[in-house]
């Protein structure tokens, strides 16, 4: 192999891991304080759930198997933020409308006032997929510690002032109830970059399932 | 006779255009200035700053009165501090429940009574701050406690 070969075999090795490099960067990274146990790396996971939606009907963690969804926290009389948050979760609503892997999960914080006929006319009012997008309500306190665990791990510092209540934030979990990303629903240009990363997830699970 | 009968058409066709007209009308349409909508706006926004202040408190009080109800051991302070947290969380539920902006009452209410009902809202708000604040610096000793 003389000089001018052995650099061209040198740049073809390089051009190859660069590639398979690039392609491993475009995943979404799974998002939390990673454990390691005998070996394996463990990434924090949201707990199983059950609540009810605005039809009435049981949803748990089983409604989204084989699914990413994307999660917010609401309450119908909400004056300032949830307003728009929720326009928001309508655009990614519209963006995947014919997506049948994605699904939206809105939790309402305001368990008392929030009953289920108030949740779909809500849901009705905004124009919801009753079948895609889920406003659920259920016990005060699941929906309250739940909400620390999606913000626990979406959150950089869960410590900073400002709970969850009043974070308007969308958070993606993807089918094994892993976060994988979140932004600020109140923000457009990051509900913009947001729904890239939905698309990146989706074609994520696309290429598993080959 | 025939300009007896025009004339007759004229007036009947003025008088129904009068009362079609009349009709069309939005009854008791109650006029503001920019300068009025603007102060108006203005005081709902300041109303909505002091809700957004402390607004986040809501689930530090929810979930304080639930480590507190969970306690063991409930002295009558215990109890009556429960009884504050529940009780400061659920001002502030009930008042957003209630509060309106004041576009909803632009077809109903003058300039001076939208502006007496928003100055009412900022003292409710400010009281619903007030309690909250009391209740979770009441709560501070006892909650390090646990």
């Amino acid at each position: 192999m003389n000089r001018s070969n052995l650099f061209l075999f040198f740049f073809i090795l390089v051009f190859i891991f660069s590639c398979g490099e690039a392609e491993e960067n475009n995943k979404l990274p799974i998002i939390g304080n990673k454990d390691i146990v005998n070996n394996d790396t463990i990434y924090p996971s949201i707990p199983d759930f059950k609540f009810i939606n605005q039809l009435g009907d049981s949803i748990s963690n089983a409604t989204f198997s084989d699914k990413a969804y994307v999660v917010d926290f609401f309450f119908t009389s909400c004056p300032t933020i949830c307003p728009m948050v929720s326009n928001s979760m309508l655009r990614v609503q519209n963006a995947f409308l014919s997506e049948d892997k994605l699904l939206l999960l809105a939790h309402t914080i305001d368990v008392k006032r929030d009953t289920v006929e108030r949740l779909f006319d809500y849901a009705e009012k905004l124009g919801a997929d009753h079948s895609k997008w889920h406003f659920v309500t259920g016990d005060k306190m699941e929906i309250y510690d739940i909400a620390d665990d999606y913000f626990s791990i979406a959150i950089e510092n869960p410590e900073a002032p400002g709970g969850f209540d009043h974070s308007g934030r969308l958070i993606l979990v993807d089918a094994n109830r892993h976060v994988r990303a979140f932004c600020d629903g109140t923000n457009p240009a990051e509900v913009d970059r947001f729904i890239l990363d939905i698309e990146k997830l989706l074609a994520e699970m696309q290429e598993e399932e080959l | 006779m025939n300009k007896i009968v025009l004339k007759s058409l004229a007036i009947g066709l003025a008088i129904i255009c009068f009362f079609s007209c009349d009709n069309n009308q939005e009854p008791n349409k109650i006029e503001f200035s920019t300068k009025q909508l603007q102060t108006q706006d203005s005081l709902f926004k300041e109303i909505m700053v002091i809700h957004d202040e402390v607004m986040p408190l809501t689930s530090t009080l929810v979930k304080r009165k639930d480590i507190l109800e969970k306690s063991k051991q409930k002295d009558s302070l215990t109890n009556n501090l429960i009884l504050q947290l529940g009780t400061a969380e659920e001002a502030m539920w009930d008042w957003m429940y209630a509060v309106k902006p004041p576009k909803q009452f632009r077809d109903s209410l003058e300039h001076s009574q939208i502006m007496e009902y928003l100055n009412t809202e900022f003292i409710s708000v400010s009281k619903v701050k007030s309690q909250m604040l009391l209740a979770e610096e009441n709560s501070n000793q006892l909650i390090d406690n646990e």
